[in-house]
């Protein structure tokens, strides 16, 4: 309780005094003058409030630390002030006068610079710093220690995994060692075995012939992940050796510390190294090929083996793949599950270590499925391709079919009689693509229209061209056929006059049936030839129609059709009376001679 | 003798050259199938090199090259399938897919169903088909002309006369008919643009000032041509001028 009142007392006392006092930033360096390589620590000191900062441009440095940041807060004579200091640690590159810029704060809306700080670098540090100002040194030759960087294979496949080892040797003791820069692995996925952070224990070994110490410095099992000829650069560090001296100081201070030994500082630099990756050969790689290069076994099984399943009943589908390589890089495996069933994304455990023997363990993709419909549904097996290293072929691994007998769950049967109404689906789009090309075609020629063409408007000219034509010829055809009826019809007349004559010499003679015959010949004669009809249409109905159609006289018509009627009827009477005759011929010509007025 | 196997040589050369039209289109058939696209856009379009043309032969193309991701030459032909069977609905619902993957947005107005109607009875038939109708009821139309005038009575010469204006009734429709066919087919007044992108000028000329951008695919209307430009107007009613190298008439 009391403790949070002072703290609210001091937030409302800080805001005060940060709003009152002009806030300084203090830049500060342990040495002003260091050696190539060695580390020092700057600082920044900002008393009062702010915000906002801005590094200072440390471009001729490698900062190997920070920044780091306290806070410190003192209260003198009721006056509270605050501070908070940020500082880096950073080492030179190389010899000169470098300036580190002015680093800037933003306080109460302005901004709050520091002054610049001036750094020498010169080039022996050791020597330098030696107390005994001794110059002789042996920095860069390093047959007594350097770092040597291997690996346990120079030619591999792509994905294939190999051990890089990072060794330091020395014939010195090493008081101190720090990393200044770590190798890169440009194109390879990696993983330490060890790491600069472990202690590390120096044993004896041989190498070239000589005795030494060594202590693995960094061991990391490495996957090219592309093919081609990739670098791992250098690996420096920055060493405190502890040599005997040479010549024997007369500094008191070396007596009493030292004892006869100095510490050098100096620079160990391991040989970038060069690593062949060949591309995984492209004659017969699986369909289904994802990368995975090593040596992998499968297995998969479902979490319900025994019981039928019921709907909406979850299972899982455990696949584990087991072996050497790069089993991290493994990704989950697309399952084709029928639409029925719901499938949820993998879930993946690890049982993986990394040794000098390489990655190797097991990983197990847990696949969450729930059908949501009864029925035996077919899983599709599952297949998982890899290049096997030692074989230098691929493999593929298939699990068997699996079946999934799913029953009724309880939510969708119906109880005790009652009907259930299950909600209607919509038709399940599994996919969305253009529609499939059509196979049925009739290909036509462009450019040679018919349509519009002088061909197609000749043939649309020559119906009516014929139409013409036909006029024409059948005013020719009826004038020539009216000419033939024309010379009938007068010759007609002259017929009837003829058989009349004749019929009027029988009537002389009293020949009855000669006298009938003959004026029933002239009649019909001249109707036929004068009306342009033929014997058979000889009717009375067809002669008074055309006589009616040819304007006749309704009269002369029934006159004609009488004198017909009489002739006709006395040609074939049984008593024969010849008073008659001479009426009948009169009838005769005189109805001839009436139509004949009446045609003209 | 000699003169019929010139005919028969002649009428065997004519059935054999319409065969291998139709075998190069079902090559190209089969190798869409086989998800070959590129060779199965060198046969339809050796076809229409050639000279032939058909909707679904622009269907398929515009098909292929929508496989192939070349989403400017599908929307081309499709359009020109469009053009020879307006109405027939695949090539609307692929053309609505493959306007979907343009930048620009594509606006197609709702075409009324008498509008769709027309323009599917319209297309029924080929220009040429319903000028062979035309010139055909023009045949009958002046055959049953003929017969009115040989035929003496008044009935017949009415039911003739009757049908001789009806038959020229029926002429002129189908001349219309293959005139808006052989129209719609021969316009040229729209083309889709095949630059990545281009820049629509106020005027024609490089100088002249920037209206607007349209993008790969996008289709634009034809109103006006000077010189190597093209004052062109956007679904949107956007008007400006571009030049007619970066588009494909339709």
């Amino acid at each position: 309780m009391k403790q949070k009142l002072i703290g609210i007392l001091l937030l409302v006392f800080s805001s005060q005094f940060s709003w009152a006092q002009d806030a300084t930033l203090v830049a500060s360096t342990s040495r002003n003058q260091v050696g190539v390589g060695e580390q020092f620590q700057i600082t920044y000191t900002l008393k009062g409030a702010g915000s906002n900062f801005r590094a200072p441009d440390m471009r001729d440095f490698v900062v190997l630390s920070g920044p780091n940041q306290s806070s410190s807060m003192e209260i003198i004579n009721g006056n509270m002030s605050q501070s908070i200091s940020l500082s880096y640690i950073i080492a030179a590159q190389r010899e000169g006068k470098f300036t580190i810029g002015p680093a800037a704060i933003s306080s109460n809306g302005k901004q709050v610079n520091s002054k610049s700080l001036v750094i020498e670098v010169v080039k022996n540090p050791a020597a330098q710093n030696s107390r005994n100002g001794q110059q002789s040194m042996d920095g860069d030759d390093n047959s007594d220690l350097f770092l040597r960087a291997f690996v346990d294979k120079s030619k591999v496949y792509v994905g294939e995994q190999l051990v890089v080892t990072f060794k330091i040797y020395t014939k010195v003791s090493i008081v101190q060692n720090a990393l200044t820069k770590a190798p890169v692995f440009n194109g390879f996925w990696s993983e330490d075995i060890v790491s600069p952070n472990q202690q590390a224990t120096l044993r004896p070994e041989v190498f070239d012939g000589v005795q030494y110490q060594a202590a693995e410095i960094k061991k990391t099992v490495i996957m090219p992940q592309r093919a081609g000829s990739l670098e791992i650069t250098e690996m420096v560090m920055d060493v405190v050796k502890r040599v005997q001296q040479r010549s024997r100081s007369n500094s008191f201070f070396d007596q009493f510390f030292g004892g006869g030994y100095q510490d050098l500082r100096t620079t160990v630099k391991s040989k970038p190294l060069k690593i062949e990756v060949m591309p995984l050969p492209t004659a017969g790689k699986p369909v289904d090929f994802n990368g995975a290069v090593g040596d992998f076994g499968m297995e998969c099984r479902l979490s319900n083996t025994n019981k039928t399943l019921k709907t909406n009943d979850a299972t899982n589908l455990y696949i584990t793949l087991s072996g050497k390589g790069n089993l991290k890089l493994i990704d989950p495996f697309k399952l084709k599950l029928p639409p029925e069933i719901e499938g949820y994304d993998a879930k993946i455990s690890d049982k993986i270590s990394t040794t000098t023997a390489g990655v190797s363990g097991s990983r197990t993709f847990d696949y969450l499925l729930i059908p949501r419909h009864s029925g035996k549904y077919e899983l599709p097996p599952i297949s998982f391709s890899y290049f096997d290293i030692s074989k230098k072929s691929y493999v593929t691994l298939s699990s068997p079919d699996f079946t999934l007998d799913v029953e009724k769950g309880a939510a969708n049967e119906s109880e005790s009689g009652t009907t259930v109404i299950t909600a209607k689906e919509d038709v399940k789009i599994l996919g969305n693509d253009i529609r499939y090309i059509k196979t049925k075609t009739n290909l036509q020629k462009t450019g040679n229209d018919f349509f519009g063409s002088a061909k197609f408007y000749m043939l649309l000219l020559l119906p009516v061209l014929l139409f013409v034509a036909f006029l024409m010829f059948f005013k020719k055809y009826t004038n020539s056929l009216n000419d033939t009826v024309s010379r009938k019809s007068k010759k007609a007349t002259q017929i009837a006059r003829k058989r009349l004559a004749l019929a009027n010499n029988y009537l002389q003679q009293n020949n009855y049936d000669a006298f009938y015959n003959e004026l029933f010949k002239s009649i019909n004669g001249y109707l036929s030839d004068k009306l342009n009809l033929s014997a058979v249409e000889l009717t009375k109905e067809k002669i008074s129609e055309v006589l009616l159609a040819k304007g006749t006289n309704q009269e002369a018509i029934n006159f004609l059709i009488l004198t017909l009627n009489k002739s006709e009827f006395a040609r074939f009477a049984p008593v024969k009376s010849t008073s008659a005759m001479q009426t009948d011929y009169a009838d005769t010509v005189s109805t001839i001679s009436k139509i004949e007025e009446e045609l003209k | 003798m000699k003169n019929i196997l010139v005919l028969s040589f002649i009428l065997l050369s004519a059935f054999t050259i319409k065969a291998g039209e139709n075998d190069v289109f079902k090559i190209g058939n089969d190798a869409y199938l086989k998800n070959n696209y590129s060779s199965a856009i060198t046969s339809y379009r050796q076809l229409i090199n050639e000279g032939y043309q058909s909707s679904e032969l622009y269907f398929n193309l515009a098909n292929a090259y929508f496989k192939t991701d070349s989403i400017a030459s599908a929307i081309l032909y499709y359009e020109k399938a469009k053009k020879l069977a307006p109405a027939d609905e695949d090539i609307l619902a692929n053309l609505k897919l493959a306007n979907l993957k343009t930048i620009d947005k594509t606006e197609t107005k709702e075409q009324l169903i008498f509008k769709s109607w027309w323009d599917n009875f319209v297309h029924s038939h080929s220009a040429d088909d319903w000028g062979i109708a035309c010139i055909v009821a023009l045949f009958i139309a002046f055959s049953l002309l003929v017969v009115f005038r040989i035929s003496s009575s008044t009935l017949s010469k009415q039911v003739f006369f009757g049908s001789f204006c009806l038959a020229v009734l029926i002429a002129t429709t189908f001349y219309l008919l293959a005139k808006t066919n052989y129209s719609q087919q021969h316009a040229e007044s729209e083309a889709i643009l095949f630059n990545s992108s281009a820049t629509i000028k106020s005027a024609p000329s490089e100088n002249s000032k920037d209206l607007f951008i349209i993008h790969e695919g996008t289709k634009v209307n034809i109103i006006e041509k000077d010189n190597s430009w093209f004052r062109i107007r956007l679904y949107n009613g956007n008007e400006g001028w571009m030049k007619e190298s970066a588009v494909k008439i339709i």
